[in-house]
């Protein structure tokens, strides 16, 4: 694949820095900022305003956005795709969407391995009902235990909510094959799958995978910020209690002030203005991925984790360093310096190298029951990094030993 | 007083007080008390044990993890005001403030080894780091 350095912005005028936290968000490319700087410059109007030809464009911009979304995910139609704010949104909108549906006694789900996003809004959920959240086993290489999973299946058991990639492991699940066995026990437990880490990595077709709801955030996939998709299929999310009221989503108020009736699906989950600049950015964001091609993206980040990791051995590196998940298929790498905060670390390559690596816990409370170690640094691979980048970083890593130059 | 221009010994300083803290492992004194203090930015998290008798500093010993700046910042403040009255703390503090986001300070002779973090306020992000233990200390004096 020739450099994707180019699509990016972000390096015109600081072309020293490796950006290596593409979990995180990944970089912004051209074709988004132009796009919603030119809506935000030649039209900038309310897509509830339909009355006036502006406000018009506006919402076909929208319905423009869904469709692509539909065509990406492979949905089998538009008003399956919910816009809202990004994948935390989204996750709280399906929980508490859920709420009637759970009873006391109740079981969801879910793995250690999930970022808070995907645990508290469950966490919070069985509270309020009186249900429990369960975690699955997992394997040696951090994915869903098969056969564990099999087990904790129970007539109680209501959601299975899991990454499709976690958040800083990077372990890949097989969403098919979990999906399956859930169904086959009971076809009506909900299966959501978090796809923060994966939607621009890897292929997710939704009606293939026969999952129930998925979530994610355009600003991975080299889009806008405060944008993300709640996918559902038709019914069950029409069973789904908004999680916002306001204007757009209400057609009708009755003068008692007691009765009313909502808009349909879509816009019934999606109350108040929508932020139609990052719509129209997304746009251009899937485009982008469908020019590159999924298969191509996964395919040269798969490259850079190799490139990694024999360069990791041919240096052994591992005498001093613990990395977390060198053998996982997917392009994270975790790894701590032994003796040595994370923090320090990072703040090392940052302030040495121009390397910018993620410390700490990630977002991910609950790692330190699956890894031994509370705290990490993750540095994460996308298109927009190249061998050479590799390269630097390892010499870094290979200086580590200096880390308190930053401070003298 | 410390040479601030001998940046070797200053490393050997502070990571002295990083690698081999003294002020390290909770005494479990019951008169003593316990403050918490927790990054709210970073995973770093300290356990702070602190004796305070007639307004004299008397024990201070913490526990947790942290970073290098952190871990260093905590043993090395803990050790320089113990046996100090809280308002001399907080002359410290006030000069420690100072001096983490200019590099300098008017009575530079307070901070004592503190002055090995010279250049954190050429790395905003650590300034934190510096303070996590010393914010907790000045939260207790006021």
């Amino acid at each position: 694949m020739k450099d994707l350095k180019k699509y990016f912005p972000f390096y015109d005028k600081q072309s020293n820095l490796i950006y290596f936290d593409s979990s995180a968000t990944s970089l912004k490319i051209k074709k988004v900022i132009d796009a919603e700087m030119q809506f935000l410059t030649e039209n900038g109007t309310n897509p509830h305003a339909v009355d006036y030809k502006k406000g018009y464009q506006a919402l076909e911009l929208i319905e423009q956005a869904r469709q692509l979304t539909k065509e990406f995910i492979n949905a089998k139609k538009p008003e399956e795709i919910i816009f809202t704010s990004g994948t935390t949104h989204s996750i709280n909108l399906l929980a508490n969407g859920l709420k009637k549906l759970i009873k006391k006694g109740d079981e969801i789900i879910v793995t250690e391995l999930e970022h808070s996003a995907n645990l508290l809004p469950w966490i919070v959920l069985a509270k309020s009902n009186g249900a429990k959240v369960k975690k699955v086993e997992l394997n040696d290489d951090f994915t869903i235990d098969i056969d564990s999973f099999k087990a904790i299946l129970s007539s109680k058991t209501k959601i299975v909510s899991f990454a499709s990639i976690s958040n800083t492991i990077g372990a890949k699940n097989d969403i098919k094959l979990i999906t399956k066995v859930i169904k086959d026990f009971n076809k009506d437990i909900i299966v959501h799958v978090d796809a923060a880490q994966s939607i621009g990595h890897i292929r997710t077709d939704v009606t293939d995978l026969n999952i129930d709801f998925m979530s994610w955030s355009a600003h991975k996939m080299y889009g806008p910020f405060g944008l993300g998709c709640l996918y559902g299929k038709y019914d069950l999310l029409n069973q789904l209690e908004p999680l916002f009221y306001g204007g757009g989503m209400s057609l009708k108020i009755e003068s008692d002030l007691i009765n009313y009736s909502l808009a349909t699906l879509p816009e019934k989950l999606e109350g108040g203005t929508p932020n139609i600049s990052a719509i129209v950015g997304f746009i251009e964001s899937i485009k982008f991925v469908n020019l590159i091609g999924l298969e191509n993206i996964e395919k040269y980040e798969l490259e850079l984790k190799k490139y990694f990791v024999d360069k990791v051995k041919e240096n052994n590196l591992e005498k001093h360093i613990i990395f977390y998940n060198l053998d996982i298929k997917t392009p994270i790498i975790l790894f701590n310096v032994k003796g040595v905060n994370p923090q320090d670390i990072t703040n090392f390559l940052d302030d040495k190298y121009n390397i910018l690596v993620r410390g700490g816990a990630n977002c991910a409370r609950r790692i330190e029951g699956v890894i031994n170690t509370k705290i990490a640094i993750r540095a994460s691979f996308g298109i927009n990094n190249n061998k050479a980048e590799i390269d630097k970083f390892i010499e870094a890593l290979k200086n580590t030993n200096s880390f308190l130059d930053v401070l003298f | 007083m410390i040479d601030i221009n001998d940046d070797i010994l200053l490393r050997k300083i502070l990571m002295k007080h990083f690698t081999e803290p003294i002020n390290k492992g909770l005494k479990n004194n019951k008169k003593a008390i316990i403050k918490d203090a927790k990054s709210q930015t970073c995973a770093d998290e300290m356990q702070i044990e602190i004796l305070i008798e007639n307004d004299i500093f008397k024990e201070i010993s913490f526990e947790g993890t942290a970073c290098a700046v952190a871990t260093s910042s905590a043993d090395i403040f803990f050790e320089l005001i113990i046996n100090k009255s809280k308002s001399d703390v907080k002359k410290i503090i006030n000069q420690y403030k100072i001096f983490l986001n200019t590099g300098e300070a008017s009575k530079i002779e307070l901070l004592d080894k503190l002055i090995v973090f010279k250049n954190i306020n050429k790395q905003k992000n650590r300034i934190l780091c510096a303070n996590l233990a010393i914010d907790a200390i000045n939260e207790i004096i006021e």
